[in-house]
């Protein structure tokens, strides 16, 4: 053992000295203070749709849950959304209340639950805002429709303005009418990560996912930018945003934007956002949504009716 | 000492913290050993779980999408318990080669991770799905065999490791047991060399002190002791140094004292004051004991009440209280002697006080001699003065008495007288005689002649005067007068006016003669007494004198004689005394006296 380990051991020894020769005073049990007999008695359930793979989204949002639960003096549990579609059933199923949500799932959300949006990131830059991009490896060829013809569409989910409102667009704007036919195989891959890697990686010959997490890869993995093209942008969405079920309580309701707006935040506040590569929370409303409702409705998509299972 | 002691004590207090310290950090070396070993296990454990999660999440890949799949939820804990699992693996410590193992583990576990999100996430066709499983499941195959493969390589080095440890625990143990036999002998030892120092110097003082407890005040610590026991040990040689000279300073004085007190010519006693034994003699000198007659030892065994006549003690006991508040009493008084003999004494008393006891100090002279003295100078004054009006009157007496003495006798010639008158003449011629015979007497003592001293056998003047005495006596045979004498043949002459002597001894052979009527021996005894003395006995075996006589036998004018004048022994007393001598008479009443005269071989105050 080390000297280093070893000196807790002589400092508790000491303290234990200390205890014994103190052991006959008359020091009387002291009451637990109110703030000691708190208990955290309401658990908030917050959905995870699946933006990286499952678990490494899981790990970037516990941080911040976790603060913001000892702020509000409750508990927040994290919940894995595998799909992007079945948010609507999930937020029924999984008794949620609330979620981070992209554009277009916070938007049929709003729609199809009437959900409220509180608050969405500001990213590192000043963008609060994400788009979609339709990407090939580069020296692939595609470029055109018909260079697209029998190759391997990936999507993330039907329930993404990036992963399927862009290139559905794209495809229109290329004289796809019918992409399912166009394509020898597509599939979603489920999370914008995955898409992307998959055609970096050959599994797939088309993909389209989010700016942000593309870029965030790349900053990773340089092969990203270096063997990728991106053939086609959306326009800009609301970057994803903490939606809650319309009735969650007001008063935490508040507290929570309250929070997550307030400027006077802690330095472990800061270190928090600074890794999810955020500069702050910025108010959002539903009103904020409306350019996905249009994008989706110039493709042809009601949210308010819109089935969104894959397959 | 103390720095000894204090090193002593820092010796045992290291000792103590050393091994204390030692100890600890060999349980916490034992313990932390120990631990190794459980971590070892731990290890196995943490292995067999991370596989079994691993196990369990392949399960999960299998089962997808079949009946029996978990639900999502389960599926990412089973996950998640992977990854915490393997986290547990990566937060200990390993050397650098397996730390490069672990880290290609995390990457596939991440990668696997990614692979069981994908395969979870993914929406496509059976095919595509499947070969995400089957990828998946290769990582976790992969996976399980790196697991395998650590754990094989790891078991020999942990089995080493073991063993190692366990000997080091042994050898612990041993030095520990060493230690725990060793240090409170050592404890001991030092505590032992400390104690001898310290008793056997502590035994060196109570011995001295015993010795000088016991009145061995010449005792000398020479055992030389070290420290402050050697300081104590000095202190204690000066102080019976000190205690010596102070010692004998105090004999000094004491024997000054007891010697003026035993000296002293008059008696002093020392008499208790307290009720209960108030008068009691506590001490007495030796003038004391000469005084009252009796030994010293029987004085302290007397009160001094009983040595004061019965009619005087209430008196006494009045003079005590005054001498209790302090005053100082002088008085003339008698004191009884052994034999009940009275005698007269100068008393001085006094409070003598000493710690809280009093006492009455005592002085006592007896005057018995200055009385006399005085008395005789008193008498010696009344007989000058008689002796002065004797002359005076002899000188007015003796011329007329002469004138009428001769013409007596011219008329007793010249006138013819009847027989009857010249008888009457002739008695008054007698009578006028006598009387100047009285009256040369009574110069004679009045104003003895001044001694004429030369040197004078004593044997031959005694000799000579007996046969003239003899002659005398021869006369009237009948009266049967025999003389004895013992005369000593070493006697030496004396300076003495031979004339005045030989009167002094034939007036005392006279009075022999007139005390033996019916006759007797009377005996003359001459010795030396001393060297410069001779001694001289004349006894009779007359009938002898009464106290009475005794006392006033050298009066003047006292006689048991119808005829005498009462001056002859006076006079020969004068006489004597005129020569430095002493005459002393003893008597037995029908036995005889004795007239004992001492004369000094030379006269110191002849001029």
């Amino acid at each position: 053992m080390s000297v280093s380990h070893q000196r807790p051991f002589y400092y508790l020894l000491i303290f234990c000295c200390c205890s014994i020769s103190l052991g006959g005073c008359n020091r009387q049990e002291q009451p637990p203070s109110p703030q000691q007999a708190v208990t955290i008695q309401q658990i908030f359930r917050i959905g995870l749709i699946p933006e990286h793979n499952l678990f490494d989204q899981k790990k970037r949002y516990e941080p911040l849950l976790d603060y913001l639960a000892k702020r509000l003096g409750v508990a927040f549990e994290i919940v894995i959304l595998p799909r992007y579609g079945n948010i609507i059933d999930n937020f029924n199923e999984l008794k949620l209340d609330g979620a981070f949500l992209g554009s277009f799932t916070g938007a049929m959300t709003i729609m199809k639950l009437g959900v409220v949006p509180i608050a969405r990131p500001q990213y590192e830059g000043g963008a609060s805002t994400y788009f979609g991009i339709v990407f090939v490896k580069k020296g692939s060829g595609i470029r055109t429709a018909k260079s697209m013809r029998g190759k391997r569409m990936v999507f993330v989910d039907r329930a993404t303005t990036a992963g399927y409102l862009l290139p559905l667009a794209y495809f229109k704007e290329l004289g796809i009418t019918d992409y399912t036919k166009w394509f020898s195989e597509c599939y979603f891959s489920g999370t914008h990560e995955d898409a992307i890697l998959d055609v970096l990686n050959n599994l797939a010959d088309v993909g389209a996912a989010k700016n942000t997490v593309f870029y965030r890869l790349a900053a990773a993995d340089k092969r990203i930018l270096a063997e990728l093209d991106i053939l086609s942008t959306s326009p800009k969405v609301p970057s994803n945003g903490l939606m809650l079920k319309k009735d969650f309580p007001p008063e935490l309701k508040k507290k929570l934007r309250e929070t997550l707006l307030s400027t006077k935040q802690t330095s472990e506040w800061q270190n928090i956002l600074k890794k999810l590569k955020i500069e702050k929370f910025i108010n959002t409303s539903v009103d904020d949504y409306q350019p996905v409702l249009n994008y989706a409705k110039n493709n042809g998509i009601d949210l308010a009716t819109y089935r969104y299972q894959n397959f | 000492m103390r720095k000894y002691a204090l090193l002593g004590l820092t010796l045992m207090l290291c000792c103590f913290i050393g091994g204390g310290i030692y100890i600890i950090t060999s349980i916490f070396e034992v313990t932390d050993k120990l631990e190794k070993v459980i971590s070892f296990h731990r290890v196995e454990f943490l292995r067999e779980n991370l596989v079994h999660h691993i196990k369990t999440a392949q399960s999960d890949l299998l089962l997808q999408e079949s009946p029996h799949s978990s639900d999502l939820e389960a599926s990412v804990r089973h996950v998640e318990a992977m990854e915490s699992s393997s986290q547990v693996c990566f937060s200990c410590h390993h050397t650098t080669e397996t730390n490069v193992k672990l880290e290609n583990l995390k990457g596939n576990i991440e990668r696997y991770m990614s692979l069981i999100s994908r395969s979870m996430t993914i929406q496509a066709n059976q095919s595509r799905k499947e070969k995400v499983r089957t990828l998946a499941y290769s990582q976790g195959d992969q996976l399980l065999n790196e697991i395998r493969s650590l754990s094989l390589s790891s078991a020999e080095k942990i089995s080493t490791k073991i063993s190692t440890i366990r000997a080091d625990i042994h050898a612990t143990n041993y030095f520990l047991i060493a230690c725990v036999i060793l240090g409170p002998i050592t404890i001991l030892i030092i505590t032992f060399f400390f104690l001898k120092r310290f008793t056997g110097s502590i035994e060196t003082l109570v011995i001295a002190a015993h010795e000088l407890k016991n009145g061995n005040l010449n005792y000398q610590i020479k055992t030389p002791l070290k420290d402050e026991f050697g300081t104590l040990a000095s202190a204690f040689n000066k102080m019976v140094d000190s205690l010596n000279t102070e010692r004998q300073k105090f004999e000094s004085a004491q024997t000054l004292y007891q010697t003026l007190f035993e000296s002293a010519g008059d008696a002093i006693m020392i008499c208790a004051l307290e009720k209960k034994s108030q008068g009691q003699i506590v001490s007495a000198n030796h003038a004391a004991s000469v005084l009252y007659g009796y030994s010293n030892s029987e004085l302290l065994e007397m009160n001094i009440f009983s040595l004061i006549p019965e009619d005087k003690r209430e008196r006494f006991k009045e003079k005590m209280k005054a001498v209790l508040k302090g005053t100082w009493s002088q008085a003339k008084g008698q004191r009884k002697r052994k034999d009940g003999r009275l005698i007269p004494v100068d008393l001085s008393l006094g409070l003598l006080q000493l710690n809280d006891q009093k006492y009455l100090l005592s002085f006592c002279k007896d005057i018995s001699d200055r009385l006399q003295a005085e008395e005789e100078l008193q008498l010696a004054n009344k007989m000058a003065l008689v002796g002065q009006m004797a002359a005076g009157l002899a000188h007015e007496i003796k011329n007329p008495l002469a004138g009428i003495k001769v013409s007596l006798d011219v008329l007793s010639d010249e006138l013819d007288l009847k027989t009857e008158d010249k008888d009457l003449f002739a008695r008054v011629i007698n009578e006028v005689s006598r009387m100047e015979r009285l009256l040369k007497s009574l110069l004679s003592y009045a104003r003895p002649p001044h001694p004429q001293f030369d040197l004078v056998g004593i044997n031959r003047l005694l000799d000579s005067t007996i046969k003239n005495v003899g002659m005398t006596v021869g006369q009237a045979p009948e009266r049967h007068i025999f003389f004895e004498n013992d005369f000593s043949l070493d006697l030496l002459q004396i300076e003495a006016d031979s004339s005045q002597l030989q009167q002094v001894y034939l007036n005392i052979y006279l009075n022999a003669i007139d005390a033996m009527p019916d006759g007797g021996t009377i005996t003359t005894v001459t010795r030396m007494d001393g060297e410069d003395h001779v001694w001289i006995e004349i006894s009779d075996t007359g009938v002898g004198l009464s106290p009475t006589a005794i006392a006033k036998i050298f009066t003047p004018f006292f006689t048991t004689k119808t005829k005498g004048t009462g001056l002859g022994l006076a006079i020969c007393k004068r006489l004597i005394e005129q020569h430095g001598g002493t005459i002393e008479v003893e008597s037995w009443s029908g036995e005889g006296t004795s007239f004992v005269m001492i004369f000094p071989l030379v006269q110191k105050n002849r001029e």
